[in-house]
Formats: C-alpha cells, structure tokens, sequence
C-alpha cells in the first residue's frame, strides 16, 4: 500500500479510479493506492481503499492513519489497519457487491504465487509478523488449513477480524484498542531522533570534498548589469566611458554564455541588432534578445559553467523522454481525446463549399446544358473539407519557477504539439526564459519540421521570465508562421519577473524593478499590442491564488487556470475550441 | 402502450384525451407503417406527464439531456402513443435547408420538387424527430420557424406554400455541450417548450432490465444497473468518454448471457469494445470487474 502521491502517472490512474468507482465520489485525491509486485494496480485492496472512504469517510481515515504518522512503526500499523479494514470492509460491502467474494479470493491466490517472485532483498524487507497474518488471513479465504501460528498471532489474527457491522468511531478505537493490547501504542508516535553532528564553518570546504553533497539548484542564474545613469537616464561623461568598457566586455562574455546555453542565434547579428533596436525599447530597453532552435554552435563550450549548463540541458532531455516514455499509454489517451476535441470543433466551424451535382440546389447559371449537352450537373452540392485557416503558437515559460515539473511541462506540450498535428493544424512550441539580460525564446519545434514533435522533449528550465519582452518577440516570430490568423497560447504563472530592471525614465529616475504590478502591466500591453496585430493570445495559468488577479488583468476572458500541470493539454485543447469558434467568426 | 402508461400511474384523464386525439386526427392507411413500435418503452412518470401535456396543448418539445437518458425513446414512444407517423431526421453539420424541406431534381426533362421530411411531417400531420438538432447551424434552421410556430405553414420559394396539418408536431432532442455542438439560437429554442431529461434512475433501470429480461434473477438485475451508474459516474467526472455508457449495449450484453456467452465477454462486446483507446478500455474494464465476476455462467444469472 502506498501513501499519497500528488500527480498520477498511469498505473497510479487507474488505481486512482479503482478507487473513485468503489467509493462513488470522485472529490478526493487517495491518501493509499494498492500496487501488486510488478506496479500493477490491486483491483481488490483499491476497491477496500474505495469502500472506507464510502462507509467511513475521508476523515475517519486521515485521524486514524495520522495517529501512528512518523512513528518508526508506521508501516506496519498501517498494514496492520489494512488487514482489519478489510475484513469489516468485506463483510459490510458483501451484500450489495457480491463480485467482492471471487475478487478476494483471487487476491489471496495471487499473494501466494507472488512468493515465489519476491528475490530476497524483499523478502528481507518484510515484516515478519505482518507477513504471518496476511498469509493466515489469506489462507483462509482460500479455504486451505491454518498455518502455524503462535498463539500471540492467532489472537492478533483474531483481533485484527473485525466485524462489519462496526461505525466508524467504533472501528477506529478497535484498531486502536489491538495495537494498545499487542503492541503498547498508546496513540502518540514514538519517533526515533535523527542523529545529526553540526560542524563549525571552517570544516566545510574539507567535509564537501570528502562526503556526499546535495546541490540544490535556484533561480538565481541571472547576473545584473551595472549601469551608472544620472537622474535624468544619461550616463554621466565619466562613468559612461567605464561603464561602455565595463559593459562591452561583460555584454560579449553574457553573449557567449547565452549562445553556449541555448544553442546560436536563428538570426544574424546584424538581423539580430535590428530587432532588438526595434523591440528593446521602452520597459525593455537595454534588454536583449536571443532566438534560437537550440543547435550548439560550433566550436563547443566556452565556459565551464556554460558546458555544465548544455549537459544538464541533455540530461534533462532524457529525462523528459523517459518520463513520457514511463507514461506512454496515459498520454496517447490523452492525444488521441484532445486531437478528437479539437477535430470536432474544427468541424462545425468548418465553411462549406459548393460543387457541382446531380442533385441539390438548382444552378440556374448551369441549367441549359442539360437539354443541350445531356449534362444533369446542374444542381450544386455543399460540400465541406477540413482547411484549418490558423496556425498556433504554444509559449512555454521556462523560468525556474518550472523547475520542479519540467517533465511533464514537456510532455504536455508535446501531447498539445501531437494532437494538432493530428488535426491538422500548423504548430510551434517555444520555450522562454531570461537570463543575463537576455530574453531567450527557444523554438523547441517550428513550424516547418510537422513531424518533429519530440524536438518538444529538449525543453528545460532556468533563469526569470520577462514576460513582457518574451511576448513581444514572440510576435516577430510568427511572421513567418504559414497561415494569416494566429493564435499564441502561453504557459504561464501570471507573475513576470526579470533581474533586469526597467530602465530609468521621467517618472522613475532610478528605474524600476521588472516585476509585481509592473511586469503585469507591461505583459498586459503586449497582449493589446498582439491583438491589435491580428494574433490572438490566450493563457494558461498555473500560479498562486495571489496572482489570479494580475492573470486576469494580462488576458481578460482568454484564460483557463489549471490546478496541475498533467492538466495543460486539456486546458489548452478547451482554449483552442473557443479561439476555433471565435476565429471562423471573424 | 395505454396498459403500461397506466402501469407508470399516468392519470387517467391525459390518456382520454390522448385517445380524443387520436381518433380526431386519422392516419392515411398508406403512411400507417409509420407509426412506430418503439423496442424499449420509456420509464418516468413526471416526464410522460409533461410530454403528453405540451404535445396536447400543440406545443413543440425540446428534450435536452446527455447520452444514454432516453431522449430518443421518450420521442418514439410518444409517437406511439398518439398513433403517429414519424419521420426521424439526425442532424449533422452539414444539414441544410434543402435537405429538411425539399430539393429540386430533373424528372422527365423538367425540374421538379423532392419533398424532404419536415415537408412529409408537416403534409400528413406526423411526428417529427430531430435527432442532434444543436449539430446543425442555427442559419439551416431558420427555414423551420414558419412551421414551428403559430403560423404552422411551409413556403418554399418557386412552389408555393402548405398549411401543415393541426396535429403535426416536433420534437427535437439535443445533448448540450457535447462535442461537436453548438448554441441553439434563442429564435429557435422560443418555439419549444422544453424538457430537461434527467438520467435513468436506479429503479427506472431495473424495472427495464426486469421487463427485458423477466428471467434475470434479482442479484444480477441489481448489478448490472449498479454497474451502469458506476459508469455513468466515471463519464461525469471526466474519467472515460462517454462511448462506454451505452444503455442499448448494455441490453445487447445482457441478451448474449442469456444465450449463454460469458458474462466477460459479453460486456466486452456491448460496452468495453466500444472505447477503442486502450487505457480507458482497461479503466472500463475495471468498472466492470468491481461489479460482475467475468466468468459468471448463464445458469448463476438466469432462472430458466
């Protein structure tokens, strides 16, 4: 039996809904899901899991299992529960579920042949005495004879057969009553106090080198530029002589850093300056830009920072690929529902064409070839095919607020990429990020490459979002996207933040921080900006409560909160149905 | 029909006016095959009531409900029970004008007119099921306001203009929000009154499983029905598609136990085949597996 475990993969779905259909609510997320040897759901223990929430109640559950939590015997109280629940479960439920008599003994069959599957590590691991009273208990449902048991076992065997007919309080104090009697539980968990030694500062540089380490990583990869300005944003005559040394050498080593990063530039520097004297103005001023595909430059790593970062990068790949891979069949489900939602809006949108016919509506322009030349295609027929007349757009923020779901940040992406391929519909996915100054937009896949999807799996996070400036970008971007009407979906927190500040200006002599209400502000005019030039932008929100306001205020009514991010396909497939409808009435 | 509408307690006064009705408005002996027998009859007092009522009062019906509540049946069923010929009509996306009212067609040299079937409905004074009506588009539809409404004619450009019969009526049915539906304009849904078909209950579920099937023993009515619900509960919470929930397939499986194929295999044809993506085919098949043991054997379910 496993503990609560925040996102499913698909083994841990179908316990989830083992368990759902047992209990007849859906509203909650399983504190315990049951896995048989090789990680495949146990129908029977999730169905028990089920029917204690739907005579007992969620709550019963959680006091009663939160009695004995962190103590060093949990594990075998709760199995010890388990094996108690059962039994009252079974009685209870038998009369108005008749299928859970074959469904146990199935299950006591199956515990015996997995003994002879168990290598000796886990059979080591077992606890000896929750072993013997599974085993007796199962033997017999079985109908086989008692094993041998000492006479502690059989009467904790005996105990632990509670009634059916027992309420839930009453349940919870039997339990409780046979671990007080047989093992001194007294409702308060003993637990057992890690030993721990704190060493003085002068130890760590020798102790990092000679024991185990753990490196934790955080967002903070971006590196301020210093720029002296007077109040009015001019640099003063001194100051700006250091400050253009200072800054050429610092803005050619961020360059490199940024190129080694991500991969080189899709533009040339020359091209490259002009956008970003066209788009690095205003808020954005003194940013930079950087579009890439992701393609290492030639000539390797300048840095070994920088080399660090590209293997990390290759790594988590892989990691993305396998975690898809792991959950292979959840996500062609999910392809396969989303490509069939987006489908069907496609084609009630979709405008009819007129051919000509044998029957249908008469073409009077037409008529007079029918006596003359024996043709009866006079009639026109309404005809329809599949043309999609818009391309999207998918941004995934890959600041480091996404560091902790980076696969599945990936697979969902790729899952949307996949179903609108499948639809039909011209698609690209960048990843953006700020760091150093510089705006990232990484096309993970182009919309020239229609089967390069799993190019989508290369995404990683790091750095600040610059939102504002990502949004801007994006739409140079879409110039070269092959239908007229866009639609630019982002992935987003609703919270831009950029270690680059806001240049000073009239109202702000010292500039200002690219962040709270002015990061949302100046998101919010980007999205205008966007809809002024044909693109729609809508969002996806995974953020706190806090930010619910400032998504709004970017995106108004194009907007779906999600609550997890295995929800991003779905949520994305819903807003892409709303732009479909919305566009073909434009 | 009238033994079983008074077997569900519907008053005896609506089904004497039913009857008055009916002997009002005689069907020509050449459409008369028309009139359907409905395979399953349907269960719900309440919504009887209201149905008859409406139809009575010369109102059109709009059946609004998800998949599998008997939106179809109650429409067949109320055809039979006013003894009316019916013309079925299922929208689709591409429905127009033309194929509701009528096309023009080359016959002999010269272009003629090809009724379609709200022009049949409309002329013989049938019932008229359209089946899906929110799939089609709302500009297909406005050529039925003229006969949907007070003015209960049909103009169609170049023919001329009918009088509908008094006793046609329609009744349209639709799944709102399903995919690949569409808003009913507020032009069209003012000419129905309309009725929120609610899901089959438990018990309406076993009385049908029990009339269907007169030798399935009680354990096994209990199950199955219990065993639709849990489905039903799954497709309401997003879990699978609906494309499991099907009444008419679960029948189907009872039928096959009973000539004596596995209780497995049976639901596998009528319900979990149906999914055609594997994950949610092995979600289905748990659901199915937490309510009927796969090799049960006709003799344990049946009593004959």
């Amino acid at each position: 039996m496993k503990m609560h475990i925040q996102s499913y993969n698909g083994e841990q779905r179908r316990a989830c809904n083992q368990i759902w259909t047992a209990a007849g609510v859906y509203d909650f997320d399983p504190q315990f899901m049951a896995f048989d040897m090789d990680g495949a759901p146990d129908l029977y223990m999730n169905c028990i899991v089920g029917l204690a929430h739907k005579w007992y109640g969620e709550e019963m559950l959680k006091t009663l299992f939160s009695k004995w939590t962190g103590d060093g015997r949990q594990a075998m109280f709760d199995d010890l529960a388990w094996l108690s629940l059962e039994n009252a479960l079974y009685e209870r439920e038998l009369p108005v579920r008749p299928v859970l008599e074959e469904l146990r003994f199935l299950h006591a069959k199956e515990f015996f042949a997995q003994e002879y599957r168990l290598s000796r590590q886990e059979w080591m691991s077992k606890n000896q005495l929750v072993y013997t009273l599974q085993a007796a208990r199962w033997q017999r449902v079985l109908g086989k004879p008692p094993l041998v048991q000492s006479v502690r076992a059989k009467n904790l065997d005996a105990a632990l057969a509670l009634s059916g007919t027992l309420n839930g309080p009453d349940l919870s104090a039997a339990i409780l009553r046979v671990f007080h009697d047989y093992f001194h539980f007294n409702g308060t968990p003993w637990v057992r106090q890690p030993f721990k030694l704190h060493f003085s500062e002068k130890w760590v540089p020798f102790l990092t080198k000679v024991m185990p380490i753990e490196i934790q990583r955080t967002d903070n990869l971006s590196v301020r530029t210093l720029r002296e300005t007077q109040q009015d944003g001019r640099a003063s005559p001194a100051g700006a002589l250091h400050a253009k040394l200072h800054l050429q050498e610092e803005e050619q080593t961020d360059r490199e850093y940024i190129e080694d990063c991500f991969g080189r530039s899709l533009y040339s520097p020359k091209e490259l300056n002009m956008m970003e004297q066209q788009l690095c103005t205003d808020n954005h001023s003194g940013c930079h830009l950087w579009f890439t595909d992701g393609v290492p430059t030639k000539g390797g790593c300048h840095s070994r920072e920088s080399e660090h970062l590209a293997q990390q990068a290759a790594m988590q790949a892989r990691r993305n690929r396998d975690i898809y891979e792991k959950n292979l069949e959840i996500n062609r489900s999910a392809i396969i529902r989303l490509a069939g939602q987006i489908r069907n809006c496609m084609l009630i949108q979709q405008q009819p064409e007129e051919i000509q016919a044998r029957s249908g509506r008469l073409d009077v322009g037409r008529v007079w070839r029918e006596p003359l030349l024996g043709d009866s295609c006079v009639f026109l027929y309404r005809d329809v095919e599949e043309h999609p007349g818009f391309s999207v757009d998918l941004m995934l923020d890959a600041s480091a607020s996404r560091l902790h779901c980076q696969e599945t940040v990936a697979a969902q992406g790729y899952i949307l990429a996949e179903s609108l391929r499948l639809c039909g519909i011209a698609v690209q996915v960048t990843s953006f990020c700020s760091l150093r100054g510089y705006t990232v937009l990484r096309v993970l896949k182009p919309y020239s490459l229609k089967h390069a999807n799993r190019e989508i799996f290369r995404y990683f996070a790091a750095g600040w979002n610059r939102d504002g400036l990502a949004l801007r970008a994006a739409g140079e971007l879409m110039k070269g996207g092959p239908k007229k009407k866009h639609l630019l979906l982002l992935l987003t927190d609703a919270n831009p933040n950029d270690s680059h500040r806001i240049p000073p200006g009239n109202k702000y002599p010292f500039g200002r921080d690219y962040g709270g209400e002015q990061g949302v502000q100046d998101t919010a005019a980007e999205v205008h900006a966007l809809c002024r030039r044909d693109i729609r932008a809508a969002a996806v929100f995974m953020g706190e409560n806090s930010s619910v306001p400032a998504a709004k205020d970017i995106f108004g009514k194009d907007l779906v909160r999600i609550r997890r991010i295995d929800q991003l396909a779905a949520a994305a497939g819903r807003l892409i149905c709303t732009e479909i409808m919305e566009l073909s009435d434009d | 029909m009238y033994e079983f509408l008074k077997e569900e307690n519907i008053d005896d006064g609506i089904l004497d006016d039913i009857r008055s009705f009916s002997e009002s408005h005689p069907v020509s002996p050449g459409i008369k095959s028309r009139i359907p027998h409905p395979r399953y009859p349907y269960y719900g007092k309440e919504i009887w009531e209201e149905a008859i009522t409406a139809l009575l009062c010369g109102e059109n019906l709009l059946l609004v409900g998800s998949k599998a509540t008997g939106k179809n049946v109650l429409a067949e069923n109320l055809a039979m029970v006013f003894s009316r010929p019916l013309w079925s009509v299922s929208f689709h996306i591409n429905m127009d004008a033309a194929s509701l009212i009528g096309t023009d067609t080359f016959e002999g040299g010269t272009v003629k007119f090809r009724p379609g079937p709200i022009y049949q409905c409309s002329r013989y004074g049938g019932f008229g099921v359209l089946d899906e009506i929110n799939m089609a588009k709302n500009e297909a539809l406005a050529v039925m306001h003229s006969v949907l409404d007070f003015r209960h004619i049909i103009d169609v450009p170049g023919y001329g203009r009918m009088e509908a019969d008094s006793a046609t009526r329609f009744i349209v049915t639709m799944n709102y929000g399903y995919a690949g539906t569409r808003e009913l304009n507020e032009a069209l849904a003012s000419r129905f009154v309309v009725i929120q078909m609610p899901p089959i209950s438990c018990e309406n579920l076993q009385k049908l499983l029990h009339r269907e099937f007169p030798t399935l023993k009680e354990k096994g009515v209990q199950q199955f029905s219990a065993l639709f619900l849990d489905l039903r509960k799954k497709c309401e919470n997003a879990e699978i598609s609906s494309k499991a929930l099907d009444l008419r397939g679960l029948l189907a499986a009872v039928r096959m136990m009973h000539f004596g194929l596995d209780v497995g295999r049976a639901l596998d044809m009528g319900l979990t085949n149906k999914v055609f993506d594997s994950y949610e085919r092995g979600l289905v098949r748990d659901v199915i597996s937490s309510r009927v043991p796969a090799h049960l054997k006709r003799n344990r379910l049946f009593s004959d």
